[in-house]
């Protein structure tokens, strides 16, 4: 799990360091005769070994999605943590997680504490997308798709007298295999180097289209992902300063040049066509960051600079395959793109009273794009030689943010902090050349004693900026139209976040969000939209060691568009509104002491999505797209003896959806999308499971 | 002149010393380690041997088997001539001592913000060593101006603090981001709740240079790290796209496919409204039940223009290639 490496590896380094920045004399305490010979220091091995198996009621890709539970039946179950401590500082740990299934992982560390730490690991997470689809398109090479040598091509799905009988399973998915490593060296008290790997590869393959002008093929595309990143860092750290130099690298390949299709339609275009994959590309950064700490008001200085560079070299295919059509000369054999890339921040943190404590910061975020630019003529989906020119857009945007924020401590009963932010935002090639954001914003803590904790926050935001422009080179927009990640836009938002310990053994707690947008001055595109949710939970310690855990959550999102039909005033208007309800129980009871364990976990999800319409003063409504789920989870947990478990368990799961973009369409029923056929899935699961669990380096109680 | 050892070691036993005379000053903001010079707490006799007299919870011994519990690192709580227990939980000399009747025990430095130990007291403790990575984040971060404790997050009296363990991390942060947790059960949401996936991956809790925590300088920067193949740079770029990955996607999760903000065609038209059909109505009629049009069922906009995040085809400015 790449990211996770950077914080272990972060704590790793600090515990190396141990810098307190403290400089009181500490000669005057003596340690040196604290034995702690009651202290049971850990030598050798202790750990778990998992064995069983899972029994899975019925096939679903999409319960096996992540799960690798996709097929019914059975599957051997495997886990196991281990532990190993040796003497001065040594240590060794294994942590093997589902080993009989697709959703593997195993992680083996160990290292000398103090010194060095040292981790490989792999992870495997299998992706299920659908596998009710169809397709006649079947992978006859690299990249290349092919239909049935006795296809017979027809002028719409309707129209195709093999289609039935070509049609081939085609199951969606694909498995994402990650392995690295992770190295921590701290070779003296003030100096520490990390270094992390990985590589993820991606085999398998995903729904994608191809068309020939408005005639469109659905297929699964093959896909051979690699990607590979990798960190070094150097940390050095004084009293007062830190300092630390950090190269980032990624790179990809896409694996495949192409993907090329068979036309299943006898018009238009070729029998054949070809797209782009993504682009083999990678990306390089150096950062150097530091921070000091000065006497005067306790302030902290603390910088960064990050410079990178994208780039992209793979070879251009053609403009087309179809051998009726004359590709022109390209103006260069590959794009050449380069894109620079400068993060920079300063940060001051003081405190300048001895409950205030002041900030402000300044960040830039630079995409500086050095792609060079041509001309070319395209051929339109391999169908249509275009009669213009279009030349491409390196996208280049600027950002910069400026953030000022006060802290003042209420001593006993919490904080009132306030803040504002600045945004300016410069892009190349768009409508709108900047775009400046201000908000304000407030805080309100509670925290009067050790059982009630709040926080209140509200804030308000306005964003405009400089006039809108026609782009050259590209179809018109209606000139209402304002794009919604630079149009004018008012944000109001408040959130509030209580727990509340009632009696030690009672916790509840109450979070909720509002947020409401408008965007008052576009009169096409988003005009508005809200967010709110609200969620309650609550803890309960219940006698015997039982305990119970409740959780509800609500959650909306509306949004309001307008749209013109006719390249005019607004003649049309689309509402969305997103609901999102949770509910989950979960109880525990130590059903026979130090024998039996039970516990029952309880989730209830319901989504759902409306979309409305009104066009020309009439009013329609898709039908509504909704999801629902019912999962309960039983485990048991028997002990046979001090170090031999009986471990079992029941999972059922239903789920069921309706979307109305697949419900029904099968791959002859759109006459110009020939579709996989994927519908709404649904599923009625039910997994047992039973296993062994061994305990290893327990010593055996004492008998009284 | 000190060796290396006895100078880490002196560090540890004066942060110890220090926080102990910290804990009894009403803890702000400007308080530092630096300005505690002496009278300072008197630690217990015998350490460990004796805080184990009374606290004789399993978990208590627990910690010598982490990293705190190393007596093979000197500069660990329990390394050699280091402050044992008392390394975190301040010196414990009246705690120990003797205590008339009736009187209450002297208290410790306790963990979590729920405990009596102000949390700024706590958290100065766990900075003593640990503040050189997160000194410069962490300072005015969200999570320390909000107060939460070291120990609302971590837990280190168990092997394995199930922070440092992605399976076990989110459970721990949806303790608070009850939404979150929420989130993670939506029908198109990243693996949390498949222990496949930790917020760490995305977000550092200590503090970040970018918004949201992140750990990358930017969403998109983020995002490449595992989806590389929207990256490009595309000879036919959809600005957007490059610009900011959650202007169409809720990387939370959505109860649309591909965690979409909302579906298209809707989507894709709150910024395109050329002639033609980008700008058309497109109302339920096209759906199955009525004419089944291929403006909105199946893929929508992406039956044709498939590379919404780019293109690298010369014929690919529509991005249909």
């Amino acid at each position: 799990m790449n990211t996770r490496k950077r914080n272990s590896i972060s704590l790793a380094l600090a515990v190396g360091l141990c810098l307190s920045g403290v400089a009181v004399n500490a000669a005057e305490a003596d340690f040196s005769n604290w034995k702690c010979e009651k202290c049971e220091f850990p030598e050798g091995a202790k750990g778990t070994v998992e064995l069983g198996g899972y029994n899975v009621s019925e096939s679903s890709a999409r319960f096996g999605d992540f799960t690798g539970l996709n097929e019914d039946g059975s599957y051997a179950l495997a886990n196991a943590m281990v532990s190993w401590w040796g003497k001065d500082g040594m240590w060794f740990n294994l942590d093997g997680r589902n080993l009989g299934l697709d959703s593997r992982y195993l992680s083996v560390s160990g290292g000398l504490r103090g010194l060095f730490d040292i981790e490989v690991y792999m992870q495997n997470i299998p992706r299920y997308f659908a596998d009710d689809t169809r397709s006649p398109l079947s992978a006859t090479g690299a990249g290349v798709l092919s239909l049935p040598g006795d296809w017979i091509r027809g002028a719409d799905t309707g129209s195709m007298p093999n289609l039935q009988s070509s049609l081939v399973p085609s199951p969606l998915g694909y498995d994402r295999e990650n392995e690295g490593l992770a190295f921590t060296l701290t070779p003296v008290r003030y100096l520490s180097l990390d270094a992390q790997y990985r590589e993820e590869t991606r085999n398998g393959n995903r729904r994608n289209w191809g068309n020939f002008l408005t005639y469109s093929t659905e297929f699964a595309q093959p896909v051979a992902y690699t990607t590979e990143e990798y960190t070094l860092g150097l940390d050095y750290a004084r009293d007062n300063w830190t300092l630390r130099a950090e190269y980032y690298g990624s790179t990809f390949e896409s694996g495949f040049s192409a993907i090329a299709w068979d036309n299943p339609y006898s018009g238009p275009g070729p029998e054949l066509g070809q797209k782009a994959v993504a682009p083999d590309n990678e990306f390089h950064q150096t950062s150097l960051s530091g921070s000091y700490r000065f006497d005067l008001w306790r302030t902290l200085v603390s910088a960064r600079i990050a410079t990178g560079l994208m780039k992209q070299t793979d070879d251009f295919l053609p403009y087309s395959v179809n051998p009726d059509l004359v590709s022109p000369d390209l103006p260069r054999n590959h794009l050449d793109g380069k894109v620079d890339t400068t993060n920079a921040n300063l940060k001051i943190s003081t405190n300048p009273m001895r409950n205030l404590r002041l900030s402000a910061e300044y960040r830039t975020d630079e995409r500086d794009n050095q792609t060079p630019v041509d001309s070319y003529t395209p051929i339109m989906a391999d169908s249509i030689a275009s009669s213009e020119t279009f030349s491409n857009a390196p996208y280049s945007f600027k950002r910069e943010d400026m953030k000022l924020k006060g802290v003042y401590r209420l001593s006993g009963i919490g904080s009132i902090q306030a803040g504002y932010d600045y945004n300016s935002f410069e892009r190349d090639l768009q409508e709108r050349t900047e775009t400046t954001t201000d908000r304000m914003w407030a805080t309100l803590q509670v925290r009067p004693g050790n059982s009630l904790d709040g926080f209140f926050t509200i804030a308000t935001e306005t964003r405009d900026g400089t006039d809108y422009q026609s782009l050259v080179n590209q179809a018109p927009q209606n000139p209402l139209m304002r794009k919604y990640n630079m149009a004018d836009r008012d944000r109001d938002s408040m959130r509030l976040q209580l727990s509340y310990i009632p009696v030690d053994i009672i916790s509840l707690g109450l979070s909720g969000e509002y947020n409401e947008d408008t965007y008052s001055n576009s009169t096409l595109g988003l005009t508005a939209g809200d967010y709110s949710n609200i969620a309650l939970d609550g803890s309960i310690q219940l006698p015997g060691n039982s305990s119970l855990y409740i959780l509800y959550s609500h959650e909306n999102i509306n949004s309001e568009q307008a749209g013109s039909q006719g390249f005019a005033n607004p003649n049309w208007t689309a509402s969305v509104e997103d609901v999102f309800d949770t509910a989950v129980v979960g109880i525990t009871v130590p059903a026979i002491k130090d024998k039996l364990d039970l516990k029952l976990d309880y989730t209830y999800t319901d989504s759902s999505s409306q979309t409305d319409m009104v066009y020309v003063n009439s009013s329609s409504a898709y039908p509504e797209q909704t999801a629902q789920m019912d999962m309960v989870k039983l485990y048991a947990d028997y002990t046979y003896s001090h170090n031999l478990s009986l471990r079992a368990g029941y999972w059922y799961e239903k789920y069921d959806s309706a979307d109305w973009s697949m419900e029904g369409v099968n791959p002859s029923t759109i006459y110009n999308v020939l579709s996989l056929g994927a519908q709404p899935q649904a599923y009625d699961q039910g997994v047992v499971w039973i296993s062994f669990v061994y305990e290893f380096g327990k010593p055996e109680p004492e008998e009284d | 002149m000190q060796t290396k050892q006895e100078n880490t070691s002196n560090l540890l036993k004066s942060t110890v010393q220090v926080m102990a005379v910290l804990a009894m000053m009403s803890v702000s903001f400007g308080a530092s380690a630096k300005d505690v010079k002496k009278d300072a707490t008197p630690f217990s006799r015998k350490g460990a041997d004796q805080c184990v007299m009374c606290h004789t919870d399993e978990h208590i011994m627990t910690v010598l088997e982490t990293p705190h519990g190393a007596t093979g690192d000197s500069r660990a709580p329990f390394g050699e001539g280091q402050a044992q227990c008392e390394a975190c939980h301040g010196p414990g000399g009246e705690h120990t001592g003797r205590v008339k009747r009736g009187e209450e025990r002297p208290p410790m430095i306790k963990f979590g913000s729920d405990r009596p130990t102000p949390v700024p007291e706590q958290n100065a403790m766990c900075l003593g060593c640990h503040e050189s990575h997160l000194g410069s984040d962490w300072e005015g971060s969200p999570h320390n101006s909000q107060d939460i404790a070291c120990a609302d997050c971590h837990q280190l009296h168990v092997r394995n603090d199930p922070m440092t363990v992605p399976q076990e991390q989110p459970e721990r942060c949806y303790t608070c981001h009850t939404a979150q947790r929420a989130a993670s059960f939506k029908p198109f949401s990243h693996p949390l709740r498949f222990e496949q996936m930790a917020c760490s991956q995305c977000h550092n809790p200590h503090g970040s240079q970018a918004d949201a925590l992140l750990v990358r300088d930017n969403t998109n920067q983020l995002c490449y790290s595992c989806h590389a193949d929207k990256r490009g740079p595309f000879l036919w770029e959809h600005a957007p796209v490059a610009e900011d990955c959650t202007s169409c996607h809720e990387p939370h999760g959505s109860v649309h496919t591909a965690m979409l903000k909302k579906r298209p065609p809707q989507l894709c038209q709150q910024c395109h409204s050329q002639a033609g059909h980008p700008s058309s109505a497109y109302t339920q009629a096209g759906v199955a039940q009525g004419t089944t049009s291929a403006m909105v069922m199946a893929g929508s906009c992406m039956n044709c223009h498939t590379e919404v995040h780019g293109s690298n085809h010369p014929s690919g400015q529509a991005l249909m290639r």
